[in-house]
């Protein structure tokens, strides 16, 4: 009991620390805030930002950077965090300080690469205004190439499809818990873009798989194509499940079902005939 | 004195008269001594109904420490239950006639340890409405099942074991004791099963009895050895051993007849039985105690100083943890004090007579129940992989007030069960008592 009570009192005492620490002023020396960043933000830098953002920092800043992930942690999208220079960034990423971790370990272009995302999140995610695009799927199931092809366009003013070069399009198989990651490939010229499907994956009881598309691009709107295919293993459910100590009860070793069985059986008709005797006993009495 | 209780006793013995004496009269500090093991069963009550409401969250359990002294406190009760078949089939089957006045405090001690044990579980569940699922949903193959089976089982053969050599003293009970309310006396006539001492029915009996103290040994062993399977079979760092068993079993013959000899010497004292339990009885049960503690300080030997040699690397940091970290005070005193000192004082005869043994059996019983401890809770502190990232409270196990009032609700359980036992049936064997004493006379009248 005093020990509980001295616990929570101990970690009271902690929260109370870490806020204290949380609004001390972070100096960062001058020669670290003046680093420049080495990259220049184009589509595919704040492509491989975003997917190292959404790896490493979502958990705790949130998946728009507001600071509202699983624990507190800083608001990326308010004026006086975009204040700070990528210099000043890169130090506090790299350094770290009370929750939050350092990534000094991590590919420094890595790093450069999420700071220029993060610099996609001022003002908060609200005002990142992205363009629609569409993605749809052709698959000719009468080939026999696994092959499936994605067209990615927008409509122009006059209604007109218009093809949308070097957009990245990723392919996926929808599984029991998530997406199993197929492939991912830019469109060309035309918009178009095309993978050959790896062939092996186990799908449902006949061979079908849920193939999932994703349009995935900083500048235009995710967009997602499905469609079923018959390109995968047919299930033909577990192996045939084998008799064993970590099996289920069912398929307990004969071995331990026979000693267990008997021995109960004969420690248990001893038993009985010991209290048959006592009900002999009890007529011998009569009998007198 | 005998004049003053109403009793049809005209024509009992001596022997008898001794015998069944406490069962007519209970004296006032036997009153005094049921209400406080009622009050401190009533205070267990209520922190087990505050268990039960709350959830486990009462206790220190935690993810790490899963088991707590609820489950040392079981190993502990079913080690201390296998005395009753040490003494009452080992040396029954051996012809050891100076055991005979203390089988039936064994086996009484035997049936509480067992019961309360099964009760521990039920205790240590957080679903305990869910208790019949465990015999449903059981897997035979894990050997929980196999421990609840051999407790249960155990609980039955003890009981007949119980039973068996009373159903001539309950028998001499439905006839002498008329002053007894109805309830009583109609218990005893249908304990007695129509017993009127023919040689058939001894015949019987004898027979009955023979069987079950075969039957008992294997059951017996069985119960601990099983107990410290569920130890044993986990690849964990201080319970992977492959000695548990014969380890355990000694440990438990040490505790149990640790606690008979306390058991021997407050009913000596309560319900003045010098002529039956004489220094004697105590020498002997002294020498015994001995025996087991030399062979239990064996499997000791070779449970700490094998791996000890070796360290490997988790096995390494429980036992270093044991030997010189936190649990180093409480691992030396119950080696010490537990076990080489009772060893070295009980090899004197003056430690064998009744108080000094007695007083080494209650420090041999606390540092059985400590080594219970010792073997079930830092084990589980060194899991394979490292513990991080845990609240502060998952690193280490103070039981809380709820666990320790629970768990003294439970030793007074199984003391209250003794004091009941004794109060409705003699303590000795009394028929069997008096058979013996007139043969011995009936050996020196025919000068054999």
């Amino acid at each position: 009991m005093r020990i509980c009570g001295n616990s929570i009192i101990i970690m009271l005492l902690l929260a109370c620390s870490l806020d204290v620490l949380a609004f001390e002023p972070w100096n960062v020396p001058g020669p670290e805030g003046g680093r420049k960043n080495p990259l220049k933000a184009d589509k595919n830098v704040i492509e491989n930002g975003r997917i190292f953002f959404m790896n490493t920092c979502k958990a705790c800043h949130g998946e728009q950077g507001l600071g509202n992930g699983v624990i507190k942690a800083a608001d990326m999208t308010t004026a006086k965090f975009q204040s700070q220079t990528d210099g000043e960034l890169f130090y506090k990423i790299t350094t770290g300080r009370g929750q939050m971790p350092s990534f000094k370990a991590m590919n420094s272009n890595d790093l450069w690469q999420v700071i220029i995302f993060i610099r996609t999140l001022a003002g908060g995610a609200k005002q990142v205004l992205k363009k629609n695009a569409m993605l749809n799927l052709i698959i000719d199931v009468n080939k026999p190439e696994k092959q499936v092809t994605g067209v990615v366009y927008f409509m122009d003013e006059a209604g007109q499809k218009q093809p949308l070069e070097k957009i990245k399009v990723g392919f996926y198989v929808q599984r029991m818990f998530g997406l199993l990651p197929v492939g991912s490939k830019y469109t060309n010229d035309k918009g178009y873009v095309r993978l050959d499907f790896p062939s092996g994956i186990i799908g449902d009881t006949i061979g079908n798989l849920n193939l999932v598309a994703k349009l995935e691009d900083a500048e235009y709107k995710s967009a997602d194509a499905l469609a079923t295919v018959k390109w995968g293993l047919p299930n033909t459910g577990l192996k045939k499940a084998e008799r064993t100590l970590w099996a289920t009860n069912k398929l307990a070793p004969v071995w331990l079902i026979l000693s267990f069985t008997l021995t109960l059986l004969v420690i248990f008709g001893v038993i009985i005939y010991v209290l048959l005797q006592v009900r002999k006993i009890h007529r011998l009495g009569k009998i007198v | 004195m005998t004049n003053e209780v109403p009793f049809a006793m005209g024509e009992a013995s001596e022997i008898q008269k001794d015998l069944i004496m406490p069962v007519m009269k209970v004296s006032f500090k036997e009153k005094l001594w049921t209400r406080l093991l009622m009050v401190i069963i009533l205070v267990a009550t209520f922190a087990y109904i505050k268990q039960l409401t709350t959830g486990l969250g009462v206790t220190a359990m935690r993810d790490y420490s899963a088991w707590g002294i609820y489950i040392s406190h079981f190993v502990f009760l079913v080690a201390v239950s296998l005395i009753g078949a040490l003494v009452t089939a080992i040396l029954k089957l051996l012809k050891i006639k100076w055991a005979t006045p203390l089988t039936r405090i064994s086996e009484i001690i035997s049936v509480a340890a067992v019961l309360f044990a099964a009760i521990t579980i039920v205790v240590d569940m957080g679903r305990p409405d869910r208790l019949l699922y465990v015999f449903i949903h059981g897997r035979i193959q894990s050997p929980i099942i196999w421990d609840v089976t051999v407790v249960n089982t155990y609980l039955i053969i003890s009981l007949i074991l119980l039973y068996l050599p009373l159903i001539p003293d309950i028998a001499l009970l439905r006839d002498t004791l008329t002053g007894k309310p109805n309830w009583q006396r109609k218990l005893y006539t249908l304990l007695a099963v129509n017993w009127k001492g023919t040689a058939e029915q001894k015949k019987v009996l004898n027979r009955a009895i023979g069987i079950m103290l075969v039957l008992v040994l294997p059951v017996a062993f069985s119960i601990h050895t099983v107990t410290s399977w569920l130890f044993a079979v986990n690849m964990r760092a201080g319970w992977n051993s492959t000695i548990f068993g014969p380890y355990f079993v000694s440990g438990a013959f040490v505790v149990g007849a640790a606690a008979v000899i306390v058991a021997m010497y407050v009913y000596r004292k309560t319900q003045k039985l010098q002529d039956y339990i004489t220094d004697y009885h105590f020498d002997m049960m002294g020498k015994l105690l001995v025996l087991t503690m030399v062979i239990y300080f064996y499997f000791n030997i070779n449970e700490f100083l094998v791996p000890g040699y070796k360290m490997e690397r988790l096995e390494g940091s429980e036992l270093l943890e044991l030997f010189m970290g936190g649990h180093a005070p409480v691992f030396w005193i119950t080696q010490i004090a537990g076990l080489i000192l009772p060893i070295l004082l009980l090899v004197f005869k003056p430690m064998r007579k009744p108080l000094p043994i007695m007083l080494i059996s209650l420090v041999v019983i606390a540092g059985s129940w400590l080594k219970r401890v010792l073997i079930v809770i830092p084990a589980q502190f060194h899991p394979q992989f490292p513990i991080q990232n845990v609240p502060k409270n998952f690193h280490y196990y103070h039981p809380t007030f709820f666990e320790l009032a629970i768990t003294m609700g439970i030793v007074a359980g199984v003391l209250l069960v003794i004091t009941v036992f004794s109060r409705l049936f003699p303590i000795i064997l009394v028929v069997e008592t008096e058979e013996e004493r007139h043969c011995k006379i009936d050996n020196k009248a025919t000068g054999r």
